[in-house]
C-alpha cells in the first residue's frame, strides 16, 4: 500500500516535471517568433526591447518599396507555379508507384528522394552551373523548375502515405462498372486521396517559400524572392521592414496551419484508417 | 483457359506499363533538372582539362618528363608556341587559374609572359633563354612539374586538397602543413554540429513526443499546433527571430539583466551556442513528428505489462518500448542529422567564423575564390557523408522513403 | 478506354515539355549593371543611374553583385550576357583583366578622365569611380576613451568586448602589421616575406577570441549599433552614412587608414558596349561624381568634382590631403599575386577552433 502510494507520488512528481518541461519547450518553440513579430510595430529603427512606441511605418515602408513588393510578388509566383508542377508530378508518380508495385520500387524511391537528401547548397550550385550553361540562370523558369524538383518528393511521400490506406478493390469495382482508368482515378481515387494531395501541395508550397539557398544562386535581380531579400537585408542594412516582411510570412504560416487542420478534419479515409488500426 | 491466362497476363503487363509511364515523368524531370546537374558538378572535382587544352604543345612535351631528371629542351619551345597561340588572355585564363591553385604565382607568370612574348620579334629562336630572361621562375623545375601534374585529363588534386593532402612533384602523397590546412577543421565542425543538434533533438524531442502521445486528444492537438506552426514558418523568419532574441540588447539579456542574474549583457550571438539553439529550433519538429507517430501506435499497456511482470522501469523502457519506437527514432535522427550537415544560412547569420562548415566553404569557393574544382571536391565529401548516413538508415529501417509520419 | 488514358499521358508529356522549353524572357536592349550592395549601390542608383535613365531613356537595370566575382565569371562562361558593367575592387579589376573576363576600355572614349588624378591606378580594363578607407570605428555613445590607433584594437584590457573585423586577408594582414609596429611604408615589404606573413598571423592570433568576423560592411555597422561589438574595422564612408541616416554617433580613427579604389569594369562580350560607354561618360562627369560623394561621403577620384562637393564633407573625406597623407594604399598587384595562397591560409586560420 505505502509502496504503491510512493510509486504513484513519484510518478506524479515525474509527470509534473514532464509537464513543466512540456510547457517550457512549447515556449522555446513558439516564443522566439511571438517575440519577434511585435518588433515590426516598433516606431524606433533599431532592434531594441522593450518597444517604446507602436507604429505601422515599417509596413508602409514595405508596401512603398518596389524592391520588397517585387520580392513578395516573386515569392507568390514562384511558389505557386512550383507547387502546381510538383503536385502534378508527385501525384502521378505516387499513383504509378502504388499501382505498379515495381520490383525496383525502393531504387525508384531513392531516386525520387534525391532532392530531399542532397544538401541544398550542392543542389543550388549544381543547378546554377547547369542553368547558366544553357543561359537560363536568372530566369523565372529556372527558379520554378528548381523549386519543383525540391518540392516534388514531399508530394510523393504524402500522397503515397494516403494511398497506402486506399482500398484497391474500389478501382476494380469501378472498372467492372465500365469506368476507364482515368475516369476511375478522377471519380474514385482522387476524391479519397484529396487530403493527401492537398497537404502535399501545402508542404510543397512551404518548401518553395522557405528556400533561401537555391534562390540565392538562381535568382537574378528580377526574381529575388522574399526570403532572399530578407537574407540580403539581414547581412546588410537590416531595418524593421524585414521584421514586417517576417510578420507577413508568419501570417502565411498560420494560414497554412489552419488549412492543414481543416483538411485533417475532412479526411474521408480517416475512418478507414481508424478501422484498420482497430483491427490490428 | 490458357487464353484467359494470357489475356490476364497481357492486361497485367499493360497496367504495369501504364503505371510506369506515370512514374517516368518525375524520374526524367529530376534527372534533367536535379540529378544530372549534381553529377556534373561532382565530375568537376576530377576534371582537369583546362591546362592541356590551353597549352597543348607543352603538355605533350612534358608527358615523358619525370621529376628529378633534366627538363627536355622542347618544353621551352612548346611553351613559347602555346603562349603565342593564345590570341587573347581569355584563352589562357582557365589554365592560368588552375595552375595558380597548385602553385601560387603561376597566373601572373603565364599572363605576363604571354604579354611580353607578344611584343617580341622572334622568340622561337632561343626559347629557353628568352623565357628565363622574362622570369627566373621559368628556370625552376617546380614551375614545369606543376604544369605536368595539371596536364589532366583527370586529377586527384582537388579531392586531395579537400582533405588537406597534396601530391608532391615526385608523385607521393603528403600532408599539407597545419598552417595551410583549411578543410579538415571545417569538416569536423560540420559533423560536430550535426551530432550535437541530433543529440539535443533526441534529448528534447523524445520526452516532448512522449508527452504528446500520452496526452489527451485536446492537449495533443495544442502541442501539435505548437510544433507545426514554427515548422511551417519560413526558416529565415526564425533565424532572424533568434538573431534579435540573443542580442546583447535582446529579450534574453533584457530578462537576465532585469532579474539581476547577470551584471552585464552576455555575448550570446556569433558562437556555437547560438547556432545549436537555432538549429535545434529549426529541426526538432523533424524528430518530434516521426517519434510521435510511432509512439501513438505503441500501447502504453505494454509498458505496464512489463512493469507488472517485475521489470524495473528502465528495463521495461529499454526492452519493450525502445524497440517499438526505434523506426521513428531512426527516421527523426536521420532527418535532423542530414539536414544539419547541409545548413548554410544559420551559421552565416548566427554563427562565428568557427561555425562555418562545409556548405559555407562550398559557397565560398564557388563565389569568392572561383575555385570550382575545389567546391566540387568539397561537395563530394559532403554528399558521400550524407549518403552514407542515408544508406545506414535504409538498411536499418528497410525503407527508402523519408516520411514525417504526421498522418 | 485505353485511348483516353494514353491521350492523358501524351497530354501530360506535352505539358511537361512545354514547361521545360519555356525559354527565358529575352533581355531588351539596354544596360545591365551589377553594383556593390547598399548603401553604395543605392547612392549610385539615385545619383547616377536614375538621372542617366531620365536623360538617355536607356533601360538600365541595376543588380547587386554581393555574391562575389564568381557570378561574373559564370556569366561570361555561359555567354548569357546578363551584366554589362560591374563595380569591382582594385584587385578584382586586375585579375579580371588578366583573365580576360573584363574588356579593355578605350579611355579616349570617356571625356574628362584626365581629371581623375586624385586616385587612379590607370588599369587597362577599369575606370575608377570612388575610393574609401578601411578604418577603426566605434560608437561614441558606448565607448569610454576613444581609441587612436590600430594597436588599440588589440587592447582588450582597456576596451573589453568583442571586435568586428572583415573576413578577408586583404587589409587585415596590413593592419595587423601596423598594429604590431610596422611602419606604414614598410608594410608590403614585410608582407612580401614569409616571416612577415607569419608575423601578421601571430598578431591576429592574439586577438582571435575577441573577433567577430563580418562579410558585409553593413553587418559591422549593425553590430556596432546593436552594441554587439565595442569597435570594428570597417569602411570610413559607411560610418558617416550610417550616422546620418540612422542617427548614431560613431567615431573613427584616421591614422593609418588603408585606402581602396573601386572601378567600373566592362564585361567582355557585352552586347551593349555603346550604352556602357554612354553610362561611363555620364558617371565620370564632375557633377555626377560629386553627387555620389555627397550622398555617401565616399571620395571621388575626379579633381574637378571637388568643386561640387559639400564643404562640410571635405574634411571628412578619404581624399582630404590631411587624411590621405596618413594612409596606406592597398597594393592590388600584391593581392592578385598572393590572394590564393594567403586567403587559403587565412581561411584555415579563421575556421580552426
Amino acid at each position: 500500500m505505502t509502496q504503491r502510494a510512493m510509486t504513484s507520488a513519484l510518478s506524479l512528481a515525474n509527470r509534473a516535471a514532464l509537464g513543466i518541461f512540456g510547457v517550457m519547450f512549447c515556449i522555446y518553440l513558439l516564443g522566439p517568433i511571438l517575440a519577434f513579430i511585435p518588433m515590426s510595430f516598433n516606431d524606433v529603427a533599431l532592434l531594441h526591447y522593450p518597444i517604446e512606441r507602436f507604429s505601422l511605418r515599417w509596413y508602409s515602408n514595405l508596401v512603398a518599396s518596389s524592391e520588397w513588393r517585387l520580392a513578395l510578388l516573386n515569392s507568390v509566383v514562384v511558389a505557386t507555379s512550383a507547387t502546381v508542377l510538383a503536385t502534378i508530378l508527385g501525384v502521378c508518380a505516387a499513383f504509378g508507384l502504388w499501382r505498379g508495385r515495381f520490383r525496383g520500387h525502393s531504387i525508384i524511391m531513392v531516386v525520387i528522394m534525391t532532392p530531399m537528401i542532397v544538401p541544398s547548397v550542392i543542389g543550388a550550385i549544381s543547378m546554377y552551373f547547369s542553368f547558366a550553361e544553357i543561359g537560363m540562370d536568372y530566369t523565372y523558369s529556372a527558379l520554378i523548375l528548381a523549386h519543383t524538383a525540391m518540392a516534388a518528393p514531399i508530394v510523393v511521400v504524402t500522397v503515397s502515405a494516403v494511398l497506402a490506406r486506399f482500398d484497391g478493390n474500389l478501382l476494380r469495382a469501378a472498372a467492372s462498372l465500365g469506368a476507364d482508368p482515368l475516369l476511375a482515378f478522377r471519380k474514385v481515387t482522387l476524391p479519397l486521396i484529396m487530403p493527401g494531395v492537398v497537404s502535399g501541395a501545402v508542404f510543397a508550397f512551404a518548401i518553395s517559400l522557405d528556400d533561401v539557398v537555391v534562390a540565392l544562386f538562381l535568382a537574378g535581380p528580377d526574381q529575388r524572392t522574399l526570403p532572399v531579400q530578407m537574407y540580403m537585408r539581414s547581412t546588410d542594412l537590416f531595418d524593421l521592414a524585414t521584421a514586417a516582411a517576417a510578420a507577413m510570412m508568419f501570417i502565411v504560416a498560420v494560414a497554412m496551419m489552419i488549412f492543414l487542420e481543416l483538411l485533417r478534419r475532412r479526411d474521408r479515409l480517416a475512418p478507414v484508417a481508424k478501422a484498420a488500426d482497430s483491427r490490428r | 483457359m490458357p487464353n484467359i491466362a494470357r489475356d490476364q497476363a497481357r492486361s497485367e503487363r499493360a497496367a504495369k506499363f501504364r503505371a510506369l509511364m506515370l512514374v517516368v515523368p518525375i524520374l526524367l524531370f529530376l534527372l534533367v533538372v536535379f540529378i544530372g546537374p549534381v553529377v556534373k558538378l561532382l565530375s568537376r572535382s576530377v576534371d582537369d582539362r583546362d591546362v592541356a587544352s590551353a597549352l597543348p604543345q607543352t603538355a605533350q612535351a612534358l608527358a615523358e618528363w619525370r621529376w628529378g631528371t633534366p627538363l627536355p629542351d622542347a618544353a621551352y619551345g612548346a611553351m613559347v608556341g602555346d603562349l603565342r597561340a593564345a590570341s587573347t588572355p581569355a584563352n589562357l585564363a582557365p589554365a592560368a587559374g588552375r595552375l595558380n591553385y597548385s602553385l601560387p604565382g603561376m597566373r601572373a607568370l603565364l599572363m605576363t609572359t604571354r604579354t611580353k612574348l607578344q611584343a617580341l620579334d622572334r622568340p622561337e629562336a632561343d626559347p629557353k633563354s628568352i623565357l628565363i630572361s622574362l622570369s627566373a621562375k621559368w628556370a625552376e623545375p617546380a614551375t614545369w612539374a606543376n604544369i605536368r601534374q595539371a596536364a589532366g585529363p583527370i586529377t586527384d588534386f582537388y579531392l586531395l586538397t579537400a582533405v588537406d593532402l597534396k601530391r608532391d612533384f615526385d608523385g607521393s602523397i603528403a600532408r599539407v602543413p597545419p598552417s595551410q590546412s583549411s578543410f579538415l577543421p571545417s569538416i569536423r565542425t560540420t559533423f560536430v554540429i550535426a551530432f550535437t543538434v541530433t543529440l539535443l533533438a533526441i534529448v528534447f524531442g523524445f520526452p516532448f513526443a512522449y508527452l504528446m502521445a500520452s496526452a489527451t486528444e485536446r492537449v495533443a492537438g495544442i502541442m501539435m499546433f505548437v510544433v507545426l506552426l514554427p515548422f511551417l514558418t519560413a526558416t529565415m523568419v526564425r533565424i532572424l527571430a533568434w538573431g534579435i532574441l540573443l542580442g546583447r540588447e535582446g529579450v534574453i539579456n533584457y530578462g537576465l539583466l532585469s532579474s539581476g542574474l547577470v551584471d552585464g549583457p552576455l555575448d550570446l550571438l556569433y558562437n556555437r551556442t547560438a547556432v545549436n539553439i537555432a538549429l535545434l529550433h529549426i529541426f526538432v519538429p523533424y524528430m518530434i513528428l516521426p517519434l510521435y507517430s510511432v509512439m501513438k501506435t505503441v500501447p502504453l499497456s505494454h509498458m505496464r505489462a512489463a512493469a507488472s511482470l517485475g521489470a524495473p522501469p528502465f528495463t521495461a523502457f529499454r526492452r519493450v518500448y525502445l524497440p517499438q519506437i526505434a523506426p521513428g527514432l531512426a527516421a527523426g535522427s536521420l532527418l535532423v542529422f542530414i539536414q544539419c550537415l547541409g545548413v548554410f544560412v544559420v551559421p552565416a547569420i548566427l554563427g562565428g567564423a568557427q561555425e562555418q562548415g562545409l556548405p559555407s566553404l562550398i559557397a565560398h569557393y564557388v563565389n569568392k575564390t572561383l575555385n570550382w574544382g575545389l567546391a566540387a571536391a568539397l561537395s563530394v565529401i559532403l554528399l558521400v557523408s550524407v549518403y552514407l548516413v542515408y544508406w545506414l538508415f535504409v538498411t536499418l529501417t528497410k525503407s527508402a522513403s523519408l516520411s514525417l509520419g504526421t498522418r | 478506354m485505353k485511348l483516353t488514358t494514353n491521350k492523358a499521358l501524351i497530354g501530360l508529356y506535352l505539358a511537361a515539355s512545354t514547361i521545360l522549353i519555356l525559354s527565358s524572357p529575352a533581355r531588351s536592349d539596354g544596360l545591365s549593371l551589377a553594383l556593390f550592395t547598399s548603401p553604395l549601390g543605392e547612392v549610385l542608383k539615385t545619383a547616377a543611374i536614375e538621372p542617366f535613365r531620365e536623360v538617355t531613356k536607356i533601360d538600365v537595370k541595376a543588380d547587386n553583385r554581393d555574391w562575389g566575382i564568381g557570378a561574373v565569371r559564370a556569366k561570361i562562361e555561359s555567354d548569357s550576357g546578363v551584366w554589362d558593367l560591374v563595380t569591382v575592387e582594385d584587385a578584382e579589376a586586375i585579375q579580371g583583366c588578366d583573365e580576360g573576363y573584363f574588356a579593355k576600355i578605350d579611355k579616349s572614349k570617356i571625356a574628362g578622365l584626365e581629371d581623375f588624378d586624385l586616385m587612379d591606378d590607370k588599369l587597362e580594363c577599369a575606370v575608377p569611380f570612388v575610393f574609401y578607407g578601411t578604418v577603426l570605428a566605434y560608437d561614441k555613445a558606448r565607448i569610454g576613451d576613444e581609441p587612436t590607433s590600430w594597436a588599440d584594437l588589440w587592447d582588450v584590457k582597456k576596451w573589453p568586448g568583442r571586435r568586428g573585423m572583415n573576413k578577408t586577408p586583404m587589409a587585415t594582414l596590413e593592419l595587423a602589421l601596423m598594429a604590431d609596429g610596422v611602419e606604414r611604408d614598410q608594410v608590403y615589404a614585410v608582407l612580401a616575406t614569409p616571416e612577415g606573413v607569419d608575423r601578421a598571423f601571430k598578431k591576429l592570433d592574439e586577438l582571435k577570441p575577441n573577433i567577430v568576423w563580418w562579410q558585409n560592411p553593413g553587418q559591422s555597422r549593425q553590430m556596432l549599433a546593436a552594441g554587439e561589438i565595442v569597435m570594428s574595422v570597417t569602411y570610413d564612408n559607411g560610418i558617416r552614412f550610417f550616422n546620418k541616416t540612422q542617427g548614431t554617433n560613431f567615431g573613427l580613427v584616421r591614422s593609418n587608414t588603408i585606402t581602396h579604389v573601386n572601378y567600373w569594369a566592362l564585361v567582355e562580350g557585352s552586347k551593349n558596349v555603346d550604352n556602357a560607354y554612354a553610362f561611363l561618360n555620364y558617371a565620370a562627369k564632375p557633377e555626377v561624381q560629386a553627387a555620389v560623394t555627397n550622398g555617401l561621403a565616399i571620395s571621388t577620384p575626379n579633381r574637378k568634382a571637388m568643386d561640387f562637393v559639400q564643404s562640410d564633407l571635405k574634411p571628412f573625406l578619404t581624399s582630404n590631403p590631411n587624411n590621405l597623407k596618413e594612409s596606406l594604399k592597398l597594393d592590388p598587384q600584391f593581392w592578385v599575386d598572393n590572394y590564393d595562397a594567403l586567403s587559403q591560409r587565412f581561411d584555415a586560420w579563421v575556421s580552426a577552433g
